[in-house]
C-alpha cells in the first residue's frame, strides 16, 4: 500500500480513463516489500517505466522490475543498514550516552542518517535518471563490503566500550590499583554472557539470573 | 502529573512512529529516551535508560515477518515513569533505574504482540485500498493510508497513557519499601548491565572468532588506557 501511495501523484499524466488508473493502482497494490531506505531507488525506476508507459506498453516489464530488485535491495539493505551500520553506532551513542553526555544521541543521528537520507534521495533520482540500470547505482556502493568493515569496526567498538566501563567500574569505586582485576571481572562476565547466550540462553534470562546473583550475594 | 502524562504519551506516540513512517531514528531508544527526560527535566535518567535499551534487543530487527520488541515505546514508559513518580527528588538515583529496567523489560513482549496485532489489522486496510484501486479511486488509498498512520499513532499513545499510569504506581507503591540489601543488589547491577548488553552486541557481529578478536582489543585497549595514565 506505501508503494502505491507513494507513486499517486504520477496519476495526473494518466488523464481521466477510469481503466487506465484502475489497472495502474492495482499494479502497484501488488506485494512489495523491500527495505525501506532502498525502495526509493525501485521507485525511481518504476517512475521512469511508468513514464515511458504512455508510448509502449510495459506493464509486465514494471511487475518484473520491482519483482526483480525488491529481493536483492531487501537483503543488501538488511544486511548494511540494520545489520552493520545501526549496530556500530548504536553501540557508540549508547557508549556515550552512559558516561552522561547528551551528544550520544547526536552521534546516532548524525553517522546514521545522512548516509540513509543520501542513499535513499541518489537512488531514487538514479534510478528515475537510469530506469533498469538504476541499480548500478546501488551496486557502486559495494555496501556488503561496507557491512564487512563495519563489523570488524563493531567488534573494536564494543572492546573499547568494556574497557571503558572496567576503567570507569574502578575510577569510581576501588581506586586504580584495582583496574586490572576489575577490567578482568568485566571481560569475564561480557564473554561468559555471549557464551550462554550462544547456547540459546536469552539476554533476560542472564539479566535475572544475574539479579538473583546479586541479591543473593548482598543479603 | 496527570497533564504530563497525557503530554508525553501523546508526543511519544507521535514520535514512536518514526519506528514505521520515516524511520530517521529519532525513534531510537538512545535518542528518545533522552527526549522524553527532556521534556519531563532530567535527560540525564533519558540518556541512562535510552542506553540500556538500545543495545538489549540490538539483534532483532525487523526484517521480513519478523517484529522485535518495540524499545522505542518502552523507552518512554520507563522513563516518564521514573521521573513522573520520583519528581520529588533531584535526581534519580542508580538503584530506582535498575529497579525500573529490570521489572518494566517484559512489558516488550507486550508491544511486540501490539505491533504485530496493528501489522495483521493493515491486512483489513490493504484490501480495502484494493477495492478502492478497482474502482479507479486514489482518495481511497489515501484514507487507508492515512487511517493506518492514525490507527497506530492512538493505539501508541494509548498504550503509553495507560503504561505510564501503572508504572507510576508501580514505582511509588514498590521502590520505597524496598529493603537495603536489594537498593545494594541494584546498584551493583547498574555495573552489570552494560557488561551483559556488550554481549548481546557481540553476539550481532556475524564473523569467525569473534571471542578470541575481542579479548585481544580488550587487552590492547587496557594496556593504552593504562600507558596514558603512566605518561
Amino acid at each position: 500500500m506505501g508503494f502505491a501511495f507513494a507513486i499517486l501523484p504520477l496519476i495526473q499524466r494518466m488523464g481521466k480513463d477510469e481503466k487506465s488508473i484502475s489497472s495502474f493502482l492495482v499494479r502497484h497494490l501488488e506485494y512489495f516489500n523491500t527495505h525501506p531506505y532502498l525502495s526509493g531507488a525501485v521507485l525511481g525506476s518504476v517512475i521512469r517505466l511508468e513514464a515511458a508507459n504512455g508510448h509502449h506498453d510495459h506493464t509486465s516489464e514494471i511487475s518484473r522490475l520491482k519483482k526483480s530488485l525488491m529481493g536483492p535491495y531487501a537483503a543488501i539493505g538488511d544486511s548494511f543498514f540494520w545489520g552493520s551500520l545501526r549496530p556500530l553506532v548504536g553501540i557508540a551513542a549508547a557508549a556515550i550516552a552512559y558516561q552522561g553526555s547528551v551528544w550520544g544521541p547526536f552521534v546516532l543521528l548524525l553517522l546514521f542518517d545522512p548516509l540513509q537520507i543520501w542513499i535513499r534521495l541518489k537512488g531514487f533520482l538514479e534510478g528515475y535518471r537510469q530506469g533498469w540500470q538504476g541499480i548500478t547505482y546501488i551496486q557502486s556502493w559495494n555496501l556488503p563490503r561496507l557491512a564487512r568493515f563495519m563489523r570488524w569496526g563493531t567488534v573494536f567498538c564494543l572492546a573499547v566500550a568494556a574497557a571503558w566501563l572496567g576503567q570507569g567500574i574502578a575510577n569510581a569505586y576501588s581506586g586504580i590499583w584495582m583496574q586490572p582485576l576489575i577490567s578482568i571481572a568485566v571481560l569475564t562476565a561480557v564473554v561468559l554472557s555471549f557464551l550462554a547466550m550462544e547456547r540459546g540462553l536469552s539476554p533476560l534470562a542472564i539479566l535475572y539470573g544475574m539479579t538473583a546473583g546479586s541479591l543473593a550475594l548482598m543479603i | 502529573m496527570f497533564l504530563k502524562v497525557v503530554m508525553v504519551s501523546i508526543i511519544g506516540g507521535f514520535l514512536c512512529l518514526d519506528r514505521t513512517c520515516l524511520q530517521v531514528m529519532l525513534s531510537r531508544p538512545v535518542v528518545i529516551a533522552p527526549l522524553t527526560g527532556f521534556l519531563l527535566g532530567d535527560v540525564l535518567t533519558g540518556l541512562t535508560i535510552g542506553s540500556f535499551l538500545e543495545l538489549l534487543w540490538i539483534d532483532k530487527q525487523q526484517i521480513g515477518i519478523s517484529v522485535p520488541p518495540n524499545d522505542s515505546l518502552l523507552a518512554v514508559m520507563i522513563v516518564s515513569s521514573l521521573l513522573l513518580a520520583n519528581n520529588q527528588y533531584e535526581q534519580t538515583s542508580h538503584e530506582v533505574m535498575t529497579f525500573a529496567f529490570l521489572i518494566f523489560i517484559p512489558m516488550g513482549y507486550i508491544t511486540q504482540k501490539m505491533d504485530t496485532a496493528l501489522i495483521q489489522s493493515n491486512e483489513g486496510l490493504s484490501e480495502k485500498a484494493l477495492q478502492a484501486a478497482k474502482v479507479a479511486d486514489p482518495g481511497g488509498i489515501t484514507r487507508q493510508h492515512i487511517i493506518a498512520i492514525i490507527r497506530t499513532f492512538a493505539v501508541y499513545s494509548l498504550f503509553l497513557f495507560i503504561s505510564i499510569i501503572v508504572g507510576i504506581m508501580i514505582i511509588e507503591a514498590a521502590f520505597p519499601r524496598l529493603p537495603a540489601f536489594v537498593l545494594k543488589a541494584m546498584s551493583l547491577m547498574y555495573l552489570v548491565i552494560p557488561a551483559v548488553l556488550i554481549a548481546v552486541c557481540l553476539s550481532t557481529v556475524k564473523i569467525r572468532r569473534t571471542v578470541p578478536i575481542f579479548c585481544a582489543l580488550f587487552l590492547v585497549t587496557m594496556v593504552i588506557i593504562e600507558l596514558i595514565h603512566a605518561f
